[in-house]
């Protein structure tokens, strides 16, 4: 009996095996995949422009999307296993990370039509003089003000701008004014307003090659230490209120507890449907009054096509029908940041008085009085700025000095980068 | 008096314990904007209005992530149940070549992280199609990968008298109907805190169902819960909040159906 039984088993597994391989077996061509992240907003809006792609005659395809975190561990995984999606999102956090190790595809001979471009987005993609991925917006950083609520306090906002020694008398006035209210969110941990900063203070973050950290120590001890006299001068608020209040839903500005907010000029449509009055986009604050040299214009999302995709062609018609064709234009609208084209930024507008257009009009604004935007973002980005809101963080529970938590933070940079 | 003071100890304990919960059901009844207003359990407006939204809104009803996540736990429970079974009775009682390092190694599997293998699994499942399919979640637990429950169950199988094989033996039985007919029902309380921990650890696990599925209609409750957030953009928390209700009320289900044999499963195993 023993026997007998052995076998069938056997039997048994090789039936399973085999009955568990056939699903997989589907034959033909593979549909275009598409991968992307966002919030539903985003995933909706790809999702019609791609029906809409279908249906005038563009190939199969296949969508994926995931939360922002989410979506860099899987397409880490999915690259390595040789598996990346065709078309993907990337974002400019991790663009040098794939690009310098052959995963994108050079797109330089595709013929995708960038020709409606504004010029710093075009060359937003390209590393060591190839062009590996097109920008999706125009996008550059931002202050949102609540003006209705400065009113209220009697203070006032500097039309043509002020300097960050104005900013924190601002602030100290705005929290010494309305009880239990802030007159800035902590800041310090922002890697990327200190990228705007670095530059008012005369150097690019990143040396050319990207294998240097080029701020000096010295600028980021600075950094740190007028964020912790913000905090001791009760004008921002202590770190364990900052690290409660990281979502936009219970942002200090949504909870009328502070009256601006930093961030990319396109979030601010994320910012509005949870605070009452209009909120306003200006440019951050500088080192001289009105001189914007220090910000910059970007491309911080691509469109990327994988170097294993199997049908570059349909993804490059893609993602050219995503950039150019009049309907997705209206379809994903701001959805992805400010369009990076004049016609595309005259197509979506439409909408006069809203945060989106507040936020297209900004760009216009401020495109000809910007510095030359940096070159894309060194290998190692990713854990810099992880690193920087680390450090930040241990200054702001007082676990490290801006003195140490500067050195610090050098050392990494030193570390991670130009490996 | 003593009892009673012991019951109002017991009681807030429980209560403090239930908060989170709680709050959380209190939450889903909540607009999107009043969630992080108030801290107190009673909402000033209560709405339904974020389990119609919460079921809808990501295009696929959540009807479709609770049918995938119960077809791939079900699965999985049944290939543990099964197989780590097999692989533990011929651990505790049978004789083989290799025996003791083959035990070795499999306790080494419960020591390496899941991120070690990680790619190395995905270029396998990749390389035999499953991509996008249930078959990365589910075929492994037909082949008793779960060393953690196989090692549980060569504890419990020790401690079954080898003189019931014996005597089995003696009565014409051989290795596999000793396994059906003595170790299985001895092993029933194992077997039940198996099936349970599998399925709770199943329904919760994220990452494999992250990496491994991507078609909307495939995907499963966590990941589609992890839709509703997004650090990039504005969170639906309200939708969030009341499909995560209802994502317990399955394991809900589970343990109040299962309770007594998992007290006596735990109690048996000696599992905390």
């Amino acid at each position: 009996m023993t026997k007998l039984t052995r076998r069938t088993l056997l039997g048994l597994g090789a039936a399973t095996a085999a009955a568990t391989v056939l699903p997989g077996c589907s034959g033909g061509k593979k549909p275009l995949r598409v991968s992307w992240y966002g919030p539903d907003p985003v995933t909706k809006a790809l999702n019609t422009a791609l029906t809409a792609w279908k249906s005038s005659g563009g190939v199969e395809y296949s969508a994926e999307s995931a939360p922002f975190d989410d979506y860099w561990d899987k397409l880490a995984t999915q690259t390595s296993g040789n598996n990346a999606p065709d078309v993907l999102r990337m974002s400019m956090s991790y663009f040098s990370d794939y690009a310098g190790r052959s995963a994108l595809k050079d797109l330089g001979s595709l013929g995708i039509d960038t020709s409606g471009l504004d010029k710093d987005v075009a060359g937003s993609g390209v590393a060591d003089g190839k062009n590996y991925g097109i920008g999706q917006s125009s996008i550059s950083y931002a202050m949102y003000v609540d003006e209705a609520a400065v009113k209220r306090a009697g203070g006032t906002v500097p039309a043509q701008g002020w300097t960050w020694d104005r900013f924190a008398e601002f602030a100290r006035d705005y929290s010494g004014s309305i009880q239990g209210s802030y007159g800035s969110t902590d800041q310090a941990g922002n890697f990327q307003l200190f990228e705007v900063y670095a530059r008012q203070h005369g150097t690019e973050l990143f040396s050319d090659d990207g294998g240097k950290f080029a701020t000096s120590k010295d600028t980021v001890q600075e950094w740190f230490q007028y964020w912790a006299d913000l905090r001791t001068a009760k004008a921002a608020p202590p770190q364990n209120v900052s690290a409660e209040t990281t979502a936009i839903e219970k942002s200090l500005v949504a909870k009328g507890k502070a009256p601006l907010q930093f961030g990319w000029v396109q979030q601010v449509t994320f910012y509005q449907p949870v605070v009452k009055s209009p909120l306003s986009v200006l440019p951050v604050p500088q080192d001289t009054a009105g001189d914007l040299k220090g910000q910059f214009i970007k491309g911080l999302d691509l469109w990327c096509i994988s170097a294993a995709s199997k049908h570059p062609e349909d993804a490059a018609k893609l993602i050219g029908y995503l950039l150019n064709d009049e309907k997705a234009i209206k379809t994903i609208g701001i959805l992805l940041g400010v369009p990076p084209s004049k016609k595309a930024r005259d197509l979506v507008s439409a909408d006069a008085g809203s945060a989106g257009a507040r936020a297209i009009k900004y760009v216009e604004d401020i495109a000809g009085k910007v510095g030359p935007s940096p070159k894309p973002w060194p290998k190692g980005y990713g854990e810099l700025l992880t690193g920087f809101g680390r450090i930040a963080e241990n200054i702001g529970f007082g676990k490290t000095k801006p003195d140490a938590g500067a050195q610090e933070f050098v050392d990494l940079a030193g570390k991670t980068l130009g490996q | 008096m003593k009892r009673v003071l012991a019951h109002l100890g017991l009681s807030a304990g429980a209560l403090i314990m239930l908060y989170p919960l709680l709050w959380m059901v209190s939450a889903s009844l909540r607009k999107n904007t009043d969630i992080f207003d108030h801290p107190g359990l009673i909402p000033e407006h209560p709405t339904l209005g974020n389990y119609a939204l919460g079921w809808s809104s990501t295009g696929t009803s959540f009807g479709v992530y609770i049918m995938n996540s119960l077809i791939i736990c079900a699965a999985v429970v049944i290939g543990n149940v099964i197989t780590c079974s097999l692989t533990a009775y011929a651990f505790a009682r049978m004789r083989f070549v290799g025996r003791k390092a083959l035990f070795a190694v499999m306790l080494g599997t419960i020591m390496l992280p899941a991120h070690v293998t990680l790619i190395a699994q995905y270029s396998i499942f990749r390389n035999l199609n499953w991509i996008d399919t249930f078959w990365p979640m589910i075929v492994p637990s037909f082949l008793a990968t779960d060393a953690f429950f196989v090692f549980l169950m060569v504890q419990f199988i020790r401690s079954i008298p080898v003189e019931l094989d014996d005597a089995a033996r003696i009565d014409g039985c051989g290795y596999w109907g000793i396994y059906r007919r003595i170790i299985l029902p001895l092993l029933s309380p194992a077997l039940v805190t198996t099936a349970i921990f599998s399925f709770i650890w199943t329904w919760n696990n994220f990452f494999s169902q992250l990496i491994y599925l991507s078609t909307r209609t495939r995907l499963t409750v966590p990941v589609a819960l992890r839709g509703f957030l997004d650090a990039t953009g504005s969170s639906e928390w309200g939708g969030l909040f009341a499909m995560s209700v209802v994502t317990l009320v399955p394991v809900v289900v589970v343990f109040v159906v299962f309770q007594r044999r998992i007290l006596a499963g735990m109690a048996h195993t000696g599992l905390k």
